[in-house]
């Protein structure tokens, strides 16, 4: 393993299967240069050894000059697909190419390939990445790797880089939510969630009712759009821990149903957790703060 | 999570494979090379959907029919030329397959291996400039299979980023192409290829050389240390033919002696180099008469061999061009009378005199009767049988066939004839007049190119002629009826003469046709590429460990130790290395060094009890900082102003580490 080190900078390099391969083509052609007289043979190897060289260089560079400026792991569902953003900013004048971004602190796996940064840019870079359990979470550090341009190399950097992110329970349960007298008075009576006259469009998000996407729109060509109903009059709902039924973590994916669809319909709603809470509101700053209260709830309840 | 190769990368590969296998084509069997073709359709057509990639069974059964073939045709699975083939056949048949990351890869490394393969058939200059192009695709391609889903087939950009490549490595391979320290290892030896020139073999019969003689091949090239002999003396023999059955001769298998050290340097020797093609099996050409030769390569000059007739031979057959030098003692001198044994025992003088039969023909009864009549010496009744041939006779390519392939109807009722005919007739005629007489095959002539000062022997100079012993002078002398039949063959030459029509032969009659002829622009071109190939050739041949050490020696930097050598090589690779680093501003000073020089700034802040807060930037905390702490307000801003104009703006602002300095 070979380690470079620049002004406090750690970047490893070791080589690959390939660069193993490729080195004994390099012995295979000095052999039969030898054994034949052949210098075409030995020029070939000449060649080999010089373009190993600069495979070596040229993968080290790659990963040089470098730095993450800020990475984002939007709050995102338990379990599921999570989504995320990074800027790279590359101070190479050559730029970057297909570098290997992970980050493998805790059991969701950020693991994306970043195809290319241009010379002295700050790229941002979009990805999805696989979620584990809910709750607060953070990685420490961020490993940086690739092989362009041979193959021959593997090279890679770590960059402490803490970003705290939080995942939500994964909205799932089939309760149905009770409405519970805003007074207090305890009474409680069955609201049917969502109204029957059409509202307004809004953007699809995950968990919303696939009874109320508006299928037809998407089959025009537009986005996929929640049809939001308004009878009239809006409802008011609380979303309360005490209503869902079940262990501590079906209620906490229960509540997060209740949320994407109180979201969903033209209820105005507030979330009620032990010793916490979200008061009435409405609208996706409301949801995501309510779904970032769940995420948070995780070890406090 | 390697890169995964598209289709357009999968296209490249195609292409790159079928290149590889071009130059193979003539060198391998038929079905190797159909293999390789039926393969490149194959995924060709699946790649445009046509068809689908063969199961897992059928792949089986391919790889093991294939073994078996590569065995059946080149006995061996291991050797040079059955390894060669099982590598086309194996890079083949990965196209049939799935081909990933990890394919892609390995069939870029079987692509050098197969040039290197390549090499090891032909280190001709057009395998060169081939590599060259090779090497472009080959190393263009390993990067677009990194690049990853970006790849497209452009041959242009193909060769724009393979060129950058090469050009980038060129003066390193170079240079270690000089200075590596050659040795040889003499442990291994070379390997030997079967597949001589048509023509050229253990018998001649009317119509062999004819074909040969029908091509255009380069046999070998020639150069003369001192003055060359006129062309009327360039007479190089390659093999002697023993046995008559009519008019067809052939060949004893005489026993091999290890060259005899030349004894004495003779005055009339004459000393020349031969580069010559590898289609002659064994066989080593030397001007008549040839009395040492010495191969460039050691453990070439171990495999040199003498036998009957004043001829050399290698102990196995040489698998590529070689180059060697040798002597020879034009015409009769005692010094090579003193070394051939100066007489012809009883049982070879019965050797050189076997007839198929007593001449039934009363025609040939009777020339032999004429030609013999008196007491003439063997040497008169030879002079006697040329007069005979100066007559009557027709020298051509297209002879025809004999009916009944006997001596008379020849010399009677055909006439026609290419050298071999009139070389076995007159050998044949000899022995039935009591003189010991053979049939000698070779070349005659070779056509100087003066570019380069070789004489280029081919195909269309291939001769025979006849030798005869004379009891009087007690050594082998030269009879070549051929030359009264067609004087102007030996005054053009044998490739001018037999590359011009019957029309341009009655004009070449006049004084200074073949200095016209060789003035043409497309002789000159012709001439140019011969000498640039030749040049090629012989600078890869002789740049071996001798090779070097007249380099360096030219250079002034005589015996160098290879150790030395090797230690130059290490340090043209470490000066390579740091060249591509000083190439490469990444390496340089600074690219960091903004944003280290601002954390350590905050550490100093902290220390003074300035804390930097989550949500605040750089600049926001560097305006708080020089509120809270107006003694520095000055230094502050002017890091805060250069920090952001280096780090956002791009731009270089004054030394940030001198600021630090400064606060501290």
């Amino acid at each position: 393993m070979r380690k470079i080190f620049k002004k406090g900078e750690k970047i490893y390099i070791i080589p690959t299967q390939y660069g193993l391969m490729y080195g004994l083509g390099i012995f295979v052609s000095l052999t039969g240069g030898a054994i034949y007289n052949n210098n075409l043979a030995f020029v070939l190897c000449f060649f080999l050894v010089a373009l190993f060289l600069i495979g070596m260089v040229q993968t080290h560079a790659n990963i040089k000059a470098l730095s993450i400026e800020k990475m984002t792991l939007f709050l995102s569902p338990s379990d599921s697909e999570g989504r995320g953003m990074i800027w790279l900013k590359s101070s190479n004048p050559e730029g970057h190419n297909q570098l290997r971004v992970q980050c493998k602190d805790n059991e969701d796996v950020i693991d994306t390939v970043v195809d290319r940064i241009h010379k002295n840019s700050l790229h941002p870079h979009f990805f999805t990445f696989k979620t584990g359990d809910w709750g607060l979470k953070s990685v420490k550090k961020i490993k940086v790797s690739g092989r362009y341009p041979f193959g021959f190399f593997y090279t890679w950097r770590t960059f402490d880089f803490p970003v705290d992110y939080a995942i939500y329970p994964k909205p799932e349960g089939e309760q149905t939510l009770q409405a519970v007298d805003d007074r207090g008075s305890g009474e409680g009576h069955r609201v049917q969630l969502g109204g029957h006259d059409f509202s307004e469009h809004k953007k699809y998000i995950q968990g919303d009712s696939q009874k109320h996407i508006d299928w037809k729109a998407y089959a025009r060509g537009r986005p996929l759009l929640t049809k939001k109903f308004d009878d009239g009059h809006r409802e008011t709902l609380w979303i309360d821990y005490a209503q869902a039924q079940g262990d501590h973590r079906q209620k906490m994916h229960q509540l997060s149903r209740w949320v994407h669809q109180c979201e969903a319909g033209t209820v105005v709603y507030g979330l009620r957790l032990p010793g916490q809470g979200a008061p009435l509101g409405s609208g996706e700053n409301h949801k995501l703060y309510c779904l970032q209260l769940l995420a948070q709830a995780r070890g406090r309840i | 999570m390697n890169p995964q190769p598209n289709r357009f990368f999968h296209l490249s590969l195609i292409f790159l494979v079928a290149l590889n296998l071009l130059p193979h084509w003539n060198d391998h069997s038929v079905p190797t090379i159909v293999v390789g073709g039926f393969c490149l359709v194959w995924r060709l057509l699946y790649e445009y959907q046509k068809v689908r990639l063969p199961n897992d069974f059928v792949k089986a059964v391919l790889v093991m029919a294939l073994s078996y073939l590569v065995y059946e045709n080149y006995g061996q699975i291991l050797g040079l030329e059955s390894g060669s083939a099982l590598l086309i056949c194996a890079v083949s048949l990965k196209l049939i397959d799935r081909v990933d990351y990890r394919d892609a890869m390995v069939l870029l490394f079987l692509n050098f291996m197969l040039l290197l393969a390549r090499f090891f058939e032909s280190q001709s200059l057009g395998i060169t400039l081939f590599a060259g192009f090779d090497l472009v695709i080959t190393t263009a391609l390993l990067v677009q299979l990194h690049n990853g889903a970006q790849v497209r087939f452009d041959i242009w950009t193909l060769l724009k980023t393979g060129s950058k490549l090469v050009l980038q490595v060129a003066p390193v391979m170079v240079l270690l192409f000089f200075v590596f320290p050659r040795f040889s290892t003499g442990f291994l030896s070379a390997p030997s290829r079967q597949g001589a020139l048509d023509g050229f073999s253990n018998t001649l019969e009317p119509g062999s050389l004819t074909r040969l003689a029908q091509t255009d091949q380069l046999a070998f090239h020639a150069r003369f240390k001192g003055e060359a002999p006129a062309l009327t003396q360039r007479y190089w023999r390659g093999g002697v033919l023993t046995e008559n059955q009519n008019m067809k001769w052939l060949t004893r298998e005489f026993k091999k002696n290890r060259l005899r050290p030349l004894a004495g340097t003779s005055v009339s020797s004459i000393a020349y180099e031969i580069l010559v093609q590898p289609v002659f099996n064994d066989w080593i050409f030397t001007l008549d008469r040839g009395v040492w030769v010495e191969p460039r390569h050691s453990q070439w000059q171990r495999r040199v061999r003498q036998t009957e007739g004043s001829l050399f031979r290698f102990t196995k057959a040489p698998d590529q061009k070689l180059l060697y030098e040798a002597q020879s003692v034009l015409g009769g001198s005692p010094s090579l009378r003193a070394s051939q044994g100066a007489s012809l025992f009883a049982d070879q003088r019965a050797l050189y005199l076997q007839t198929p039969s007593e001449a039934t023909d009363p025609r040939v009864r009777s020339l032999v009767q004429e030609v013999s009549k008196g007491q003439p010496t063997n040497e008169e009744k030879a002079q006697r049988l040329m007069q005979f041939y100066s007559t009557q006779f027709r020298y051509t390519l297209s002879p025809g066939r004999l009916k009944t392939q006997e001596l008379a109807e020849f010399l009677f009722e055909k006439r026609v004839g290419f050298c071999e005919h009139f070389a076995v007739s007159f050998a044949a005629l000899m022995r039935l007049a009591d003189v010991p007489s053979r049939v000698v095959v070779g070349f005659h002539g070779g056509r100087r190119n003066k570019l380069s000062d070789y004489y280029r022997v081919s195909s269309k100079d291939a001769h025979a002629w006849t030798e005869i012993w004379s009891d009087t002078q007690e050594q082998w002398l030269r009879f070549d009826p051929t030359t009264l039949v067609a004087p102007l063959r030996f005054e053009l030459g044998g490739e001018v003469f037999h590359s011009l029509t019957d029309d341009q032969r009655a004009l070449a009659q006049s004084e200074g046709f073949l200095s016209g002829y060789d003035r043409g622009w497309w002789q000159q071109g012709f001439f140019a590429a011969d000498a640039l190939a030749t040049q090629w050739n012989l600078f890869l041949l002789k740049y071996d460990q001798q090779g070097q050490k007249d380099f360096f020696a030219k250079l002034g930097l005589g015996n160098l130790h290879p150790l030395v050598l090797f230690g130059v090589s290490i340090l043209v690779l470490v000066l390579f290395f740091l060249w591509l680093r000083s190439k490469n501003p990444l390496f340089a000073a600074g690219d960091d060094s903004t944003q280290r020089a601002y954390l350590k700034l905050q550490t100093l802040l902290e220390k003074k009890g300035i804390q930097k807060k989550s949500f605040e930037g750089p600049s926001d905390f560097l305006i708080r900082a020089q509120k809270e702490d107006p003694t520095r307000q000055a230094p502050l801003e002017s890091f805060r102003k250069n920090y952001l104009a280096t780090r956002y703006g791009l731009q270089k602002g004054e030394s940030l580490g001198k600021i630090l300095k400064s606060i501290r």
